[in-house]
């Protein structure tokens, strides 16, 4: 009897775990692609090829001299990675290729809400080689959508533009009717950049008591490694006097003090802000988030239509924030300015998609995309008058 | 300004009030008071848009979609008609009703993907 009990509360078991992984399965992995995928383009080529000459090594300074090429020449760009999602495209949307390699730009992936309810994930990482340099790039999206709640996770990596974004976001969702609805919430978002903050203008305006430069801006060239070198010229009777400079291993740089200044020592301000900017830990900034989605699909007409709007109570939860995007007007002479208050700010962000078949043989589509966040605005937008001869 | 408020605002709510049962993904059983023994329950499709039509109050429905069998079970998406599941002689609606329908769903879900 005991054993017959065991073996149907085994069976039992069994069946309840084997429906609890269809479950699952079900769940995560249903509709989802597993791609490898990679491509491979001729490199930038610089339009207009670029000479000089060099002096015969056998020879003078007027005997034939040798040309050279000077263009740069960088080996092929390719792009491989590896990655699986399971994203629902929009009615509207079509899919570009028969396969998926990461380079899809689905609206899913902006727009509040989704395609379908439920779990839906992109995960993708990619190495690629642009110019000769090698990169590395992710994104990571995670969602789930119900009728009442919106969960969304992101993390993005862009190597070539050194871009890095982070985000976690939770809402509730009242929908109006099927086509409408509204969402608020709040949204985590990371930045790198200290907007704002530019180090090397405190640096070179930083005064004593007297008024003067505690940092003469030639300075900076002995910070790294550059040393000035005094020189007189005769010349028609007068006695001119500069500085030349010369690099870290003794090479000559510039012949005056202002070739230095208009040359090298532009190179050496930007070093000195991403050395300085580099020392900061990214930012997390923690906002309310409020959101809108209105989608109408009919084969001959469709309208999506989505706004996010973060009004202006952000706190921010990581990162240093004196340097935060609160005190992005706040710098002055010398540093942050006495006194100074933070100031809130306001992001937001729109799309619309629109298609319009007026007859078999003409269609208007428009989509367009805006997003402020910050002091970084990105848009892009585009217009088709389709017409078809028959 | 309030011109383009109000020239973004009019196709919403013409299109808010253009709605329809066919939109989207939608499950629509027709039948009358003297088949509800044999409807079947719309709580395997919770997921998209469900609808219950009575002949004595959408007749004019009915006879747009041209219900000629009661119950019938129709699958739109996006006001087309993807299946029409229709009773028999019996009044009853195949056994196989539900996982049709939901195999049909399948198809359309797996299209987005």
């Amino acid at each position: 009897m005991k054993k017959l009990l065991t073996l149907i509360f085994l069976f039992l078991s069994f069946n309840v775990q084997g429906q609890f992984f269809k479950d699952l399965y079900k769940e995560l992995f249903k509709y989802s692609t597993i791609y490898v995928a990679g491509d491979i383009k001729n490199s930038y080529q610089e339009p207009v090829k670029d000479y000089f000459v060099r002096t015969n090594p056998d020879g003078g300074l007027y005997d034939i001299p040798e040309v050279v090429d000077g263009t740069e020449y960088h080996e092929f760009d390719y792009r491989y990675g590896i990655g699986i999602r399971k994203l629902a495209r929009f009615d509207y949307e079509i899919k570009d290729k028969h396969y998926y390699d990461g380079s899809e730009k689905n609206t899913g992936l902006s727009a509040p809400t989704s395609a379908v309810k439920g779990l839906e994930y992109v995960f993708h990482f990619e190495k690629e080689r642009e110019r000769g340099e090698m990169f590395e790039n992710h994104r990571y999206f995670l969602r789930h959508t119900g009728k009442h709640h919106i969960v969304k996770l992101e993390s993005r990596a862009k190597g070539n533009v050194d871009f890095k974004y982070k985000s976690a976001e939770i809402r509730g969702r009242v929908p109006i009717g099927k086509k409408l609805s509204f969402s608020a919430g709040a949204i985590y978002r990371s930045h790198q950049k200290p907007y704002g903050y530019n180090p090397i203008e405190i640096w070179l305006n930083e005064t004593d008591e007297n008024g003067n430069a505690v940092n003469p801006w030639y300075t900076l060239g002995f910070d790294y490694g550059y040393d000035d070198h005094f020189v007189t010229i005769e010349y028609q009777g007068s006695t001119l006097y500069d500085w030349y400079w010369t690099d870290p291993d003794g090479n000559v740089v510039a012949h005056t003090d202002l070739e230095f200044r208009e040359n090298v020592f532009t190179d050496l301000m930007n070093r000195y802000n991403q050395e300085i900017w580099s020392e900061l830990d990214a930012f997390g900034v923690l906002s309310p988030i409020i959101g809108m989605d209105f989608i109408h699909y009919k084969d001959k007409f469709w309208l999506h239509f989505y706004a996010n709007y973060l009004p202006p109570f952000h706190k921010y939860v990581q990162g240093d924030e004196d340097f935060s995007y609160l005190n992005r007007n706040n710098w002055g002479v010398g540093g942050l300015m006495d006194g100074s208050e933070h100031e809130q700010w306001d992001d937001y962000q729109a799309g619309i998609i629109m298609g319009w078949k007026l007859n078999k043989s003409i269609g208007l589509f428009i989509e367009g995309e805006y997003t402020k966040f910050w002091d970084s605005e990105i848009y892009n937008s585009s217009i088709g008058l389709n017409v078809t001869l028959r | 300004m309030r011109l383009w408020i109000l020239v973004l605002l009019l196709p919403f709510s013409l299109l808010l009030n253009a709605q329809s049962f066919k939109e989207d993904i939608s499950v629509v059983q027709y039948s009358a008071p003297f088949t509800s023994d044999s409807e079947i329950s719309l709580k395997p499709f919770n997921d998209y848009n469900i609808y219950n039509f009575c002949i004595t109050e959408k007749g004019d429905i009915f006879k747009k979609e041209k219900i000629k069998f009661l119950p019938t079970v129709i699958l739109y998406n996006n006001g087309k008609e993807i299946i029409r599941v229709e009773s028999d002689i019996t009044l009853s609606l195949p056994e196989n009703c539900k996982d049709t329908i939901l195999q049909h769903i399948d198809k359309l879900i797996e299209s987005k993907f």
